[in-house]
């Protein structure tokens, strides 16, 4: 017999404990007794269960006739996820230009979105496309495909025609398309666009907070304000049924602003709109971001938690969506708020599974969001003036998964954490096998402390 | 023992799916692209 150690216990205030198996993704309360058992503390596995708590353990995935066995599990799960994986669709991502109508002071993207910056011209939209399909066509022929517009900012009067001419090439695919935009001008460009082009269905807009907040943080290139044009345009995109998700980067500068937000958006019906969703994500520091400011995942979701708490307000469900580390056990605990749809995180993010293809204006292809614009050293390929896909740098993306990280191999709570972000193990350490583990599992407890302070009271 | 969630991920993972959620994701999206899955919701 072999008890897993892929599992944490967090004590309940009624004697209880709340378990966590990360290897099947169990979530079970159970009575101390048995949390002691699992651990063998001072001997308690020389009683012997009732068989039928026995049987409910080994169905539950804490008891294996071995550790082969349970690697076995281990292997299992990872290969079906793998194998899930590759049905999932793949994300072309087109960035019309890398420059940018607003001037926000941490951008991950830097200087890049603040110089003139061309846009992509016809011939190189067409040979995106090309790309796509051969992408499509060689890697993915049994994956759907969506398109996403990126930056820079890709809804500017300036790209409006080069977003046309991608729209007019996603429509006849046809694509999927959704856009990441800054909120400035997105209403009036896509309003722009003739009735035979690909309906842009879904845009993510970031508000930082209200007006006072959100404007000394994503101010115009003048110094200007942005907040009222783009809550403006947020309301106009809603009334033509574009669904919007509302992002809110958050640091120490503007986290404790965040409860305020939230009565805005109720005040102006965006919550109760099924159209408006909304996620928090704290500022992440690759490219000259206030450092001092960043707050670790859990520090973020710890300052979340006490600053609704002092306001005596719920916390909405919603507002921890951003971090993923949570998804699967926010999903079970707190069964009423949408369900971001999550198994367990073998790998990190698409990025990591080569199904992310990101076309910047310099021709090149990027496999993640965050490399886009970084110029030759962290792309994967080209596109103009001819395609290329780098096979070495396409397999160091793919192969970096919880099991091929030697620290993750040992982790046990890897399943929830994917290995971390492959691009700031990379900036860290220039190399993809090492984790990013960003206070993952400190993160977690937080989530579950908390959890267990409002539904079962202070243990 | 009480058990706040029935299906575990293997048995989540190959299931047939219904409903039209699709396959459950083996990742979310990267955080710049995050979709929710169903907004409708």
């Amino acid at each position: 017999m072999h008890v897993t150690t892929y599992c944490k216990g967090y004590p309940l205030p009624d004697g209880q404990v709340l378990v966590l198996n990360t290897l099947s993704g169990a979530l079970d309360i159970v009575r101390d007794e048995v949390w002691a058992w699992l651990r063998d503390a001072e001997g308690a596995r020389a009683t012997a269960l009732a068989p039928e708590l026995a049987a409910a353990l080994r169905e539950r995935g804490y008891v294996f006739d071995s550790p082969e066995a349970e690697q076995q599990q281990l292997d299992a799960l990872a290969a079906a996820c793998f194998d899930a994986q590759r049905r999932e669709p793949v994300q072309f991502v087109v960035c019309p230009t890398f420059a940018c109508n607003m001037t926000c002071r941490y951008c991950f993207e830097g200087p890049l979105t603040q110089q003139p910056g061309r846009v992509m011209e016809d011939a190189e939209v067409a040979l995106a496309f090309q790309a796509m399909d051969r992408i499509q066509r060689e890697l993915y022929p049994d994956s759907p495909a969506a398109l996403l517009l990126f930056g820079g900012e890709p809804l500017m009067a300036s790209t409006r025609r080069c977003v046309e001419l991608v729209l007019r090439e996603a429509a006849r695919r046809p694509l999927s398309v959704n856009a990441a935009t800054n909120g400035l001008e997105a209403a009036e460009v896509l309003a722009a666009l003739p009735e035979d082009v690909a309906r842009v269905h879904h845009v993510q807009i970031t508000v930082d907070g209200v007006e006072e907040v959100h404007d000394r943080r994503r101010a115009l290139r003048d110094g200007a304000g942005s907040f009222d044009r783009i809550v403006h345009g947020i309301g106009v995109l809603l009334q033509r049924g574009v669904a919007v998700t509302v992002r809110v980067n958050v640091d120490s500068d503007n986290i404790e602003a965040l409860p305020e937000l939230i009565e805005y958006m109720e005040d102006r019906g965006w919550l109760g709109n099924p159209k408006l969703s909304c996620y928090v994500f704290p500022v992440t520091g690759r490219a000259g971001a206030e450092r001092a400011r960043l707050l670790s995942e859990d520090e973020a979701i710890a300052a979340l938690q006490r600053v609704f708490r002092s306001e005596g307000k719920e916390m909405p469900a919603f507002v921890l969506h951003g971090f993923k580390v949570l998804a699967h056990v926010a999903n079970v605990l707190e069964p009423d708020g949408v369900q971001v749809q999550t198994g367990p995180l073998m790998r990190y993010c698409e990025a990591t599974a080569l199904k992310y293809f990101a076309f910047g204006p310099d021709g090149l292809i990027y496999p993640c969001g965050q490399t886009i614009g970084r110029g030759e050293a962290y792309a994967i390929g080209t596109y103009a003036p001819e395609f290329s896909l780098w096979r070495d740098r396409c397999q160091a993306w793919s192969g970096r998964h919880v099991r091929s990280i030697e620290k993750c191999r040992t982790c046990r709570i890897a399943t929830l954490c994917g290995g971390g972000c492959a691009m700031e193990a990379f900036t860290r350490a220039r190399s993809f096998d090492t984790p990013n583990c960003h206070q993952a599992e400190a993160a977690i407890d937080r989530y579950i402390t908390g959890w267990i302070e409002r539904v079962h009271g202070t243990v | 023992m009480l058990s706040l969630n029935k299906q575990l991920w293997l048995a989540e993972i190959r299931a047939p799916k219904t409903g039209g959620r699709g396959a459950p994701r083996a990742s979310l999206p990267c955080c710049i692209t995050i979709r929710i899955e169903n907004p409708e919701k």
